[in-house]
């Protein structure tokens, strides 16, 4: 059988390599004909519904008003991005979405991967269907009474925490009012919320793995923990280099919802990120251009930073996006 | 292979032709058949359709005019206007000033036509309305010179806007009398802190002021105005931007000085309302001893009875001061676009809503739903049914805040209504206190310009001067730092945000003075 | 001969798995059950609260068990008239979009897996672009009336289908977990890409397909933003979008020109808060378990003849 397809490999490369280039070209499109049938809807509803709607983006370089239409306003160059770059807030707003980003990627990127793995060693079947029921159910609550539990949790004077706290004699302080402690408190109630619900991925991956190889592991002695090094990890490499890499890619999209509830004048030294700024000055005062050009200026970064981390994958995993 | 060739192509031209169609504006006509309008209104919140019955409906016959009406939600109102102008949507007119704000009017200038000539032709009792109240024309005057929407004056309005209330039940208990200063304030406080205020034997549980900074700091001058812009107020006849001023900086270290005595929430600037509703409208009794607010039933829900409105503290320049944050005067309450066809027929109907019976049923009911008319020319609200809210009620049945409407002098002295609740009791305690209103900053018009920077400006200022106000009054600071804080507020652009005001309200002057 | 030295091995792993695994075992379960008991309080209070006073829940009175039971939150719910004309849409686009999302992303993802696709490279990031540029609200709206959407069903289920987050995963999945000794092997006995793809590799496929089918299902059951921009036809909207209006009205009220009404939509937003979620909640989260059997080891494994 493999002798077979061994031959017939070979007499396909004698074959190929005495054609010309063009007709090689032809019987790969010719080979990948089908696919495309699988690629076309996909391919038709981006075209309609996102490529389409692109011409938006000329926005960002003209003064824009609804009256005359995006043809008929006046070109104003890079106005908006020198006026978005010399705002006040410029410095702060950046500095605060990168931490809270990168914060958030350094937790948040490993714990739903450590989960799935923990979950995956779990043997009683009742428990680790409950396990796994809980651990995905608060990805359901809604942004705005996550905060208001988090408001409610975290009160200093009569919070969950405060009280737990004043058990062994320790007072709160007001964690709500400190600008440095908001990138945890974002950062650590997302993992809360999210961990299980993002660990799901991980576990259909580990579902796929052959379990000859933990049969051959056991043979060779390894204990548990050797297994999770050696084959888990290894097997899980490609789908979290990918998730990495997509996530490192909204690196500038800090969500606006659940800071704008979170932010108050307390910690807004720690708490005005890129997004509630866009939100402040741009669309609540119909300031299309210059909310356009800042989301433009984010989506650049983000490509760049995308194309950065995918670069290093693809150097050190040989897994990548492109 | 062709099969794949033709369906690229087809999909290449369609996309071409789209994006063609894309670049005019888009105008799908909406063109009336039988002369119908389209006219967009927005309403904080969904409560049917009654408020365009009645009144409303009637009015409609009679011009023999009819009306289209699209309604639209607060909340959603954000995304789906720019669909409206952008889109090629646009309807004939927009009803009320919750609709489109002065910003939206300047940056989408070229879709609302000047109404000067056509009020002239077709708006009798708007023009008397002009002529008997100059701040009408006023407030409606762009600075080009003409006139982009219709104004209203709201009937049954205080003058005095959120006041002070006190928990009257926790003064007896400790055996005090109401403050008139705001030293006296300062002690009430202290014992409402220190003692057992709310007898239910735990001296510890209270909080002595739950309210908001500008009202605590009120016996200082700074007085809140109904401008839209928030700090802004007149001082000796000149626009001051409060902040910036020495009494805001006393105002603030006293404040400070109470904090550090545990007289205000320490949570203050970190819960959500919910929480601090909570505080205030908890069914075993409220844990705050002072709040602000319209009336103690808003303010403090079921716990509303212990409550009395505070009188005017005396400051430490001896005067009193009271809030003026209840606007009975704006714009943009009518606006006609590019694509309406008869304008004139329009504005004829909506003359109608300027008068005196008119007003008063767009604000609470039709007669014999919300107002009756008795014959010797005076109106009586009618109650609720039991179990509604009397606010709710209204709202259900008129267009309350919003929309054309033009009271004269004298109107609300011609109205009765229950005194125990909503708008008579706001009115009643109103009488109290409101002897102590001052001049406020008007509502200024900008230009398109001046409305651009203004909205970058103030999101920096506000924004630094809110995070430096709480930080003052949580660990102090306020007059070590108030020179930093100032040459902070120029790096912002301060100055250029005065200038701005200083113009428009140059402006407002002289429009005020032509009118009369 | 093979049997001695089996035992030797079955001994040698009995005596290690003694002890490294018994505390591996421990740490295990330790930690699971901390961390059950960590997420599912704020879970618990969640349903608490929504049978609880509003004031209470806020000032922090309520810790394990409602201070006083009231329904107060579920009545008014169900007072809403549209909620259960809201279920129901809700329940169609879920159902439809999922189905739809399903054909249109899963072939992609396969197809952007097999190396021999022409010009995959250039296709990849074809899909990738959309991901961080978008025209904008207004062009996409504008896009969307053009080609006849607006206010109808469909806009709920098909303009915004593709995924490309969906198809990434997917490719890796199948370039991870289907050998391309199967495919050489199909090819051999005559079978055609498409035949492969549907007969072969949908059947082994059962995990990424339960993934994504839940992620598209929960994502459309969430949705609200969409209904709001592209529909204004009552009967059209979905559960999130009623649910979401009742709850935030009284958010956007600047408090003073009508305060008492601000507090009064603010009540009835606080009463139904939690009860909101629960209701909106519970469907969704039932459908998990019946996915959960797709997630465990080795269900499909065996079924690849080396």
């Amino acid at each position: 059988m493999e002798s077979k397809v061994v031959s017939q490999s070979i007499i396909n490369t004698a074959v190929i390599s005495n054609e010309s280039k063009t007709s090689k070209i032809m019987k790969q499109l010719k080979k990948s004909g089908p696919l495309y049938i699988l690629l076309l809807p996909s391919i038709i509803l981006l075209l309609c519904f996102t490529y389409l709607p692109m011409y938006g983006l000329l926005i960002a370089f003209k003064d824009y008003s609804p009256a005359l239409g995006i043809w008929g306003s006046p070109w104003a160059g890079l106005k908006h991005f020198i006026q978005y770059f010399n705002s006040y807030q410029f410095d702060l707003t950046i500095k605060n979405t990168l931490n809270i980003s990168l914060y958030s990627i350094l937790v948040g990127f490993p714990l739903p991967i450590a989960l799935a793995i923990l979950c995956n060693q779990i043997r009683i079947g009742m428990f680790k269907k409950v396990f796994q029921v809980t651990t995905y159910l608060p990805h359901f609550i809604s942004t705005m009474v996550m905060c208001g539990m988090i408001l409610i949790f975290l009160s200093p004077s009569n919070g969950l925490i405060s009280n737990l706290l004043g058990l062994i004699g320790i007072e709160m302080p007001n964690v709500l009012s400190d600008s440095s402690f908001f990138s945890s408190i974002y950062v650590w109630s997302d993992v809360w919320q999210h961990i299980g619900w993002d660990s799901i991925i991980y576990l259909a991956a580990l579902s796929a793995i052959n379990p000859t190889y933990y049969e051959a592991a056991t043979m060779d002695g390894a204990s548990k923990m050797q297994k999770i090094l050696h084959i888990d990890l290894p097997l899980l490499l490609p789908t979290a280099m990918i998730l990495l890499i997509l996530r490192a890619g909204s690196l500038l999209s800090v969500g606006f919802e659940k800071v704008l509830l979170l932010q108050n004048p307390l910690n807004l030294a720690g708490s005005e990120v890129i997004s509630t700024y866009v939100y402040k000055i741009g669309l609540q005062n119909f300031q299309y251009s210059l909310s356009t050009a800042i989301g433009l200026f984010n989506t650049v970064v983000n490509i760049v930073i995308l194309l950065l981390v995918n670069w290093m994958s693809k150097k050190l995993t040989k897994t990548g996006l492109l | 292979m062709f099969k794949k060739q033709l369906k690229i192509s087809l999909i290449l031209a369609l996309a071409v032709s789209l994006i063609a169609g894309c670049s005019k504006d888009s105008s799908t006509s909406t063109s009336k058949e039988d002369g119908t309008y389209k006219i967009a209104t927005v309403r904080w919140s969904d409560w049917g359709n009654d408020f365009l019955k009645g009144f409303v409906a009637k009015t409609e016959k009679e011009a023999g005019i009819s009306i289209d009406w699209d309604t639209y939600q607060n909340s959603e109102w954000g995304d789906k206007k720019s669909l409206l102008m952008a889109g090629g949507d646009l309807p004939d007119a927009f009803w009320g000033s919750l609709a489109l704000g002065d910003a939206d009017l300047a940056q989408n200038s070229g879709v609302f036509i000047p109404l000067d000539d056509l009020i002239e032709e077709n708006m009798p009792n708007l023009k008397t309305a002009f002529d008997e109240d100059p701040t009408l024309r006023a407030i409606v005057t762009s600075p080009d010179g003409h006139i982009y929407s219709l104004p209203k004056k709201l009937p049954m309005r205080p003058i005095a806007g959120n006041s002070l209330f006190i928990n009257q039940k926790w003064l007896d208990n400790l055996g005090l009398s109401m403050p008139e200063t705001y030293e006296d304030f300062y002690n009430v406080l202290k014992a409402f802190k220190e003692k057992d205020a709310n007898g239910n034997g735990d001296p510890n549980d209270e909080i002595p002021y739950g309210g908001d900074v500008m009202n605590y700091i009120l016996p200082f001058g700074m007085t809140k105005g109904s401008s839209k812009q928030e700090y802004m107020a007149l001082k000796d006849g000149k626009p001051i931007y409060m902040p910036a001023e020495d009494a805001y900086r006393e105002g603030i270290e006293w404040m400070h000085k109470s904090y550090a005595k545990g007289l205000i929430d320490k949570e203050l600037f970190t819960q959500d309302d919910s929480m601090s509703e909570a505080k205030r409208k908890g069914e075993e009794g409220s844990l705050v001893g002072v709040a602000s607010g319209w009336t103690p039933d808003a303010v403090f829900g079921p716990n509303a009875s212990e409550y009395v409105q505070l009188p005017a503290l005396k400051g430490p320049d001896g005067k009193r001061y009271v809030m003026t944050d209840a606007p009975v005067y704006s714009r943009n309450e009518f606006m006609i676009t590019t694509k309406a066809k008869d304008p004139a027929k329009l504005l004829k109907w909506v003359d109608k809503f300027y008068t005196e019976d008119a007003s008063i049923q767009t604000f609470y009911g039709s007669f014999g739903v919300g107002v009756k008319k008795e014959e010797n020319g005076t109106y009586k609200v009618l109650n609720a049914p039991k179990g509604e809210s009397a606010d709710i009620f209204a709202w259900t049945n008129s267009f309350r805040d919003f929309g054309p409407k033009y009271i004269g002098e004298g109107f609300n002295e011609k109205v009765t209504l229950p005194t125990n609740s909503g708008d008579g009791l706001k009115l009643e305690l109103d009488k109290k206190i409101n002897k102590y209103a001052r001049e406020e900053f008007p509502d200024v018009i900008y230009t398109p310009e001046e409305m651009n920077r203004l909205n970058t400006l103030s999101v920096d200022l506000t924004s630094y001067v809110k995070s430096m106000q709480s930080k003052w009054v949580v660990e102090g600071g306020a007059t070590k730092e108030w020179d930093s804080y100032i040459s902070k507020l120029k790096a912002m652009g301060y100055d250029e945000y005065m200038k701005i005001q200083k113009d428009a309200f140059d402006r407002y002057q002289k429009s005020l003075k032509k009118a009369k | 001969m093979e049997t001695v030295i089996k035992n030797k091995f079955n001994k040698k792993s009995k005596l290690q798995k003694s002890w490294k695994d018994r505390i591996f075992d421990i740490s295990v379960y330790g930690i699971a059950i901390m961390m059950i008991l960590m997420i599912i309080y704020p879970l618990w209070f969640i349903v608490i609260a929504s049978f609880s006073n509003p004031a209470d829940v806020s000032n922090g009175n309520v810790l394990f068990w409602p201070k006083e039971w009231k329904l107060d939150g579920y009545i008014e719910l169900i007072k809403q008239k549209m909620i259960w004309r809201g279920y129901l849409n809700t329940i169609m686009y879920t159902l439809v979009g999922t189905f739809i999302a399903l054909i249109v992303n899963i072939p992609a993802g396969y197809a952007l897996s097999r190396k021999e696709l022409f010009g995959r490279k250039y296709l990849s990031v074809f899909y990738i672009i959309p991901m961080f540029i978008s025209g904008g609200l207004v062009p996409t709206y504008l896009v969307v009336k053009n080609f006849g959407l607006l206010d109808t069903f469909w806009v709920m289920v098909l303009p915004f289908a593709v995924s490309a987050f969906n198809i990434i995963i997917a490719r890796t999945f199948f370039k991870t977990s289907i050998p391309d000794s199967l495919w050489e092997a199909a090819q051999i006995d005559g079978c055609g890409t498409i035949r492969y793809f549907l007969t072969m590799v949908l059947p082994l496929s059962k995990a990424i397909l339960a993934v994504i089918g839940l992620w598209t299902a929960v994502d459309l059951w969430n949705s609200w933003f969409n209904a709001m921009i592209y529909l204004s036809n009552e009967n059209l909207q979905p559960l999130q979008l009623i649910l979401r209006r009742i709850l935030i009205a009284n958010e956007s009220i600047l408090g003073t020109s009508s305060g008492e009404l601000a507090s009064e939509l603010r009540r009835l937003s606080e009463m139904m808060k939690y009860a909101a979620i629960v209701v909106s909640t519970l469907p969704i989260m039932c459908l998990y378990p019946f996915l959960q059997k797709y997630f465990n080891q080795g269900v499909m494994v065996g079924s690849i003849k080396e």
